[in-house]
Order: structure tokens, then sequence, then C-alpha cells
């Protein structure tokens, strides 16, 4: 009886796709092979127990091009945009970098496979764009990617970035949202050459009926650098799947994240890093602030396979319950093969310190404001890696609006 | 300036303050000394408004304002200041911002614009000198690695740049060496002024040869049975608590 309901959402929610003109890639095909067995997971499903995504597949979402949308705040002199998973070259003035995901058809980044859960494979199946990015040694200004979701719109966006060896980039991902309930299921492969360096900052801001589920994908070469923030705000129920393969010697990776919820929201940081080849290092440090009755998982994945001597790989997860009611999952698993390696991981959830807010309070600072003040300085160890200062402010700012409605 | 009405005060449903009468005006300067547990440091703790401590009766006016109605930060507002016994280390906040806050947030609820950002730093670093505070600790987070009498220092240096009314300095003696005594307490002799009035909580006398009070109060088992002048503090060096406790159960 259960299974044949749950068929039926599934066939009732892929409907929607029933216009849709697939350019039959091979990923199309991958993901649509892929989608036939698979569903939307339940809670016995290890890796989604704590995010429940019945609500989402049963919701009627459409595929339909949006109108300019509301992102006059985030626009910069280098920005691409897509709303509700479509580029919008009115709005983007960085035109001469849009290059589709749709007509360029790459191979599959190394260890890339759509088949691993509904959300991946119908992306694969049914995206409608996204870019095809080969980093041009010859640009260094930061690459503003807004992706906004209107129109109860179901987005399937599919980026996938090239940093081309010897080459950097700086690139940012801004979600945002219009009232309605809309889905963003986004998929972006990135390829790392050797000695080639990305830093990937993401703001997840969009409104409250939104929904996001996100998977990066990372392919790291020999002496590569990957740095990615992730900072999620807003939205209703955000899942992040970040993969991270180090498949090469010396690659460093620093995964960092702040989530701050609040009401019912739900926040799911599900993390890999793979650490394939000796001597590279990984750190991993994510943040969450929660309040109302909202939900948080941290899942973080480290492993050493068998040949991967000489690995530094450190993580940590704190979280502060600002309220009776919120609630965090986390857990770390570390999988080491090897013998000479160095890890360590460590969890913490706690309130805020009653001392240091005391200490505030007596010195005349608002009860809000000393709140506020603590909630920074225990984001910072986050926030004070982020090199881009603009950025930084704009989510230092977006914290304060934030606190500001608890 | 603050006037103590009969005040009963305890936490977690234990009596510790059993009745204290206290009035100090401007200008003055009081000891209150006591043995371990006799309620000192609750009482500048009901005093700046720590929420764990439940009032059981009695009245404060602190110029005027009912005291005990009023949240930690309109104390602190309304100018009063407690020089905690144990400061907090709070990573990752800085100490120049936070006094900026708070002297900023004070400023406004006595309706001022907030102070421009070079006379700001200009008054940072005179009060600084003041204790002899190294400058490079005001950049620091707030007591973060601070030693102990840094820590104090740094609370002596927070009530300069604050200017308050009415100062509680709460056991700022301890831990202290005789150099950074000297140093804490020639800062705190430089604030007084006929306009504001000091407490000085203290265990030992060795503080109130520096910092010279008005009066002295013995606190003991929860209520104050003694006042005196100065010479009560040296009573009290030569003859031990003990003096007390005995004329107590007499």
């Amino acid at each position: 009886m259960n299974t044949l309901t749950e068929k039926n959402t599934k066939e009732k929610f892929l409907e929607i796709f029933k216009n849709y003109k697939s350019l039959k890639t091979s990923l199309n095909e991958e993901g649509l092979d892929a989608l036939k067995k698979l569903d939307f997971p339940d809670n016995k499903n290890e890796d989604w127990k704590y995010t429940r995504t019945h609500k989402i597949a049963r919701n009627t979402y459409q595929i339909i091009k949006g109108k300019n949308a509301d992102v006059d705040d985030w626009l910069t002199d280098n920005s691409l945009v897509f709303i509700n998973g479509f580029y919008n070259p009115q709005q983007s003035s960085a035109n001469h970098l849009y290059k589709s995901f749709l007509i360029n058809n790459p191979k599959n980044t190394a260890y890339f496979k759509p088949d691993k859960n509904i959300f991946t494979a119908l992306n694969a199946g049914y995206y409608t764009d996204g870019l095809y990015l080969i980093n041009s040694p010859h640009n260094h200004k930061k690459i503003t990617v807004i992706h906004y979701n209107s129109d109860n719109a179901l987005a399937n966006i599919h980026h996938y970035i090239h940093i081309q060896k010897n080459t950097q980039a700086e690139i940012e991902f801004i979600f945002l949202s219009d009232e309605n309930i809309n889905l963003t299921n986004i998929v972006t492969q990135i390829k790392l050459e050797e000695n080639a360096k990305l830093t990937l900052n993401i703001l997840q801001n969009e409104k409250p009926h939104t929904s996001q589920i996100n998977l990066i994908h990372v392919h790291q070469q020999a002496n590569s650098e990957f740095n990615i923030t992730t900072c999620s705000l807003g939205g209703e129920l955000t899942r992040n799947n970040l993969n991270i393969y180090a498949d090469g010697q010396n690659c460093t990776s620093n995964l960092n994240g702040i989530y701050i919820t609040n009401n019912q929201q739900h926040i799911d940081n599900h993390t890999l890093i793979d650490h394939l080849m000796p001597n590279c290092q990984s750190n991993e440090t994510y943040k969450g602030v929660m309040s109302g009755k909202s939900t948080g998982v941290f899942n973080g994945k480290v492993y050493v396979r068998p040949n991967a001597q000489k690995i530094n790989a450190y993580q940590s997860n704190a979280n502060i319950l600002l309220s009776d009611d919120a609630s965090i999952n986390t857990k770390p698993e570390l999988e080491i093969y090897a013998d000479d390696v160095k890890c360590s991981h460590g969890s913490t959830t706690g309130q805020l310190d009653e001392e240091a807010l005391f200490y505030l309070r007596a010195r005349g600072i608002g009860e809000q404001q000393a709140k506020k003040i603590l909630v920074h300085a225990f984001v910072a160890e986050v926030t004070q890696q982020i090199n881009d200062e603009s950025f930084r402010t704009q989510i230092q700012n977006l914290i304060d609006k934030k606190l500001s409605a608890l | 300036m603050i006037h103590i009405k009969n005040l009963r005060a305890g936490i977690d449903g234990k009596e510790i303050l059993k009745g204290i009468n206290l009035q100090v005006n401007a200008g003055e300067v009081h000891a209150i000394m006591g043995p371990n547990g006799s309620g000192k440091s609750t009482l500048s703790s009901v005093l700046a408004g720590r929420e764990s401590y439940e009032i059981i009766s009695g009245e404060v006016f602190f110029n005027g304002k009912d005291l005990l109605a009023m949240s930690p930060e309109d104390r602190a507002r309304e100018g009063l200041f407690l020089a905690f016994q144990y400061p907090v280390e709070i990573p990752g906040v800085s100490n120049i911002n936070f006094l900026k806050t708070a002297l900023n947030e004070i400023r406004a609820y006595k309706g001022m614009e907030p102070l421009p950002a070079k006379e700001f730093l200009n008054l940072v670093k005179e009060k600084s000198a003041l204790v002899e505070l190294d400058s490079k600790l005001a950049n620091r987070s707030v007591n973060e690695g601070f030693s102990g009498g840094e820590k104090k220092r740094n609370e002596i240096f927070q009530m300069a740049m604050l200017q308050p009314k009415l100062a509680i300095l709460d056991e700022t003696d301890s831990g202290l060496d005789i150099d950074a005594l000297r140093i804490v307490a020639n800062g705190v002799n430089k604030l007084r002024s006929k306009d504001n009035a000091i407490i000085v909580i203290t265990h030992y006398q060795r503080l109130l040869e520096y910092i010279v009070p008005d009066f002295v109060h013995v606190l003991y088992n929860g209520k104050i049975v003694k006042t005196g002048n100065k010479n009560l503090a040296l009573e009290l060096e030569e003859k031990g608590y003990d003096w007390i406790k005995e004329s107590e159960k007499v």
C-alpha cells in the first residue's frame, strides 16, 4: 500500500516534465535511467533520515521561465543571472562569460554519477540550463552567479566549472526567491586541474517557502586548492551535499559553513571529503545558530584511502541553540584506511554563554545587541576566513538582520 | 546615590542576604568586608542585576529610581558599574568594539550622539594610560589570554571609559601582586570625585591602604553587623573575622 502511494507521488511529481524537450545528452539518459530505480527518500534512508522531503514531493511546481527578477541589490558588473533555472541575459552583466551547459556537453567530472538520489537523477534527466565555465587565465575578476526562483518554479540547474592548470578563480553563488513555494534543484560539477585554485562563496537567502537541494561535486588534481564557504540563512528546507574528491598529491580543501535558522526552517549539510592520494590537507568548520522550532543536520564524512598517507584532516561542527525547541543532529563519519595520518574532529552543541551575555549587559549593551555580538563572535571563525570583504560584510549584515527578527 | 533598604535575596531557594541596609552618598567610598560566604559577591551580583539571584524582599533606590525593576543594561546606563571579580573571556569580541558599543548605548540612553571615532580613540589612549594597560590589549578579544592582573586593570579601564556614578569593585584586589594592586588603586583614586561613589568589596584590608574608605562595613551571615571608619579595617586585619563571629554569637 505504502509503496503504491510513494509511486503515485513520484509519478505525479514527474508529470511536470511531460512537455520537457530532452536534448538526449548522455547525462540526460543517465539521469532518466537512474530515475526509474529511485524514489523520494523516506526516513528509512539513513542519508535522508532527518531531512523530510515528502513535503517537496507532494508540492506542485512548474517549469516556467520567469520575468525579470528583483535582484538589483545583488548585481555587480560581472554577474550572471538565472531565473527559475533559465539564463536571463537582460539582467546579466557578464554575458561574455555565459556558455550554456545545454550546448556544451562535457564528460562527467571524475567520480560524478547522477544515480545517488532522486534529486540528482531529476537534475540530470531534466536540467534546463547552467553554466559551462572554463576559467580563462586572464580573468581575475570575481564572478557572481545569481539564482532567483519564483512563481512556484522547479529550477533544475546544472553548472560545470573547470579551473584550468595554473589558473585561479573566485566565484559567488547567490540564491534568492519570491514568496511562492519554489524548489531549486542544483548540481554543480567542479574540476580543478593541477595547481588550480577556486574560491566559491555561497549565500542561500531565499524567502521562507522556497526549498533547495544542492549538490556540489568537486574533483581536485595535484597541488590544487579549493575553498568553499556556504552561508545558509533563508529558505524552508535546504539540503547541501558537498562531495570533494582530493585526487592528487598536495591538495588543500577548506570547507566552511554557517547556518542561522529560525521558525520551521530545516538546514542540512552533508559533506564528504575523500582523500584518495597522499600529502593532502582538509579543514572543515561548520557553525550553526538555531532558534524557533528549526532543525538542522550536519553530517561530515572523511575518507582516507589505503595509500593516502600523510593526510591532515580537521573537522569541527559547533552549534548554539537559542531556543528550547530547536534541534541539531550532528554526526562525524571518519573512515581511515591509511596509518600515517592526522585526523581530528569535534562537535559541540550548547547555548549562548550566560556569563558573557551578563558581562556585556552589565556594561550597558542591550540584550538583543549583546546576543548579536556573541553570535558574530561565535561564527567569526568562519566569517574571518572569507577574504572577499564585500561578501563578508553582506553576510554579517544579513546575520544581524536575521537576529533582529528573533 | 544608592539606598538599600532591608534587602533579602538568595539563589536556588537559599537565602543569602538577610536584610541589608546601606546608604551611599555622592563623593563617598564605602568598603564592605567580610569572611568567605558572608554574601559579599551576592550583594554585588544582585545590585548589578544577575538574573540567577532571586529578590525575596526589600528595596534599592539608585538616584531615586527603583534599581531592582531595571534590566542589567539599564542599571549600567543609569550609571552603575560592577568591576567583576572574575572578568569573562569573550573570544571573537574585540575589546575596543565592545567598549565603543557600550559607551554609545549609554550615550544613546541619555539622548546623546555617538562619540566621534577620533574622540573615542583619544579617550581610549588617555584612560588606558591611567591603569598602565598596554594599548595592544585594547585591540584583542575581551579578556582573552589576559593575565589576572591585566583582567583587573581592564575592568578599571572600562570604568574609566564609562564614567559611572557608582562603581562596585568586587574583590578587585584578589589575585593581584603588589605592583598591580598599586596600579589598580591609583586608577580608582584618579576617578574619585565629589559626584561619584565607590563601593569596595574586599576580603582583606590591603586594598584599603591604597583606596582609603570613608566607611567600612562588616558583612557577616547576610547582614551588616558593624560599621565604622577606616580603623575598623585595621582592627579586622589585626583580630581576624573570628572576633566578629564571636561578638555575633553573644
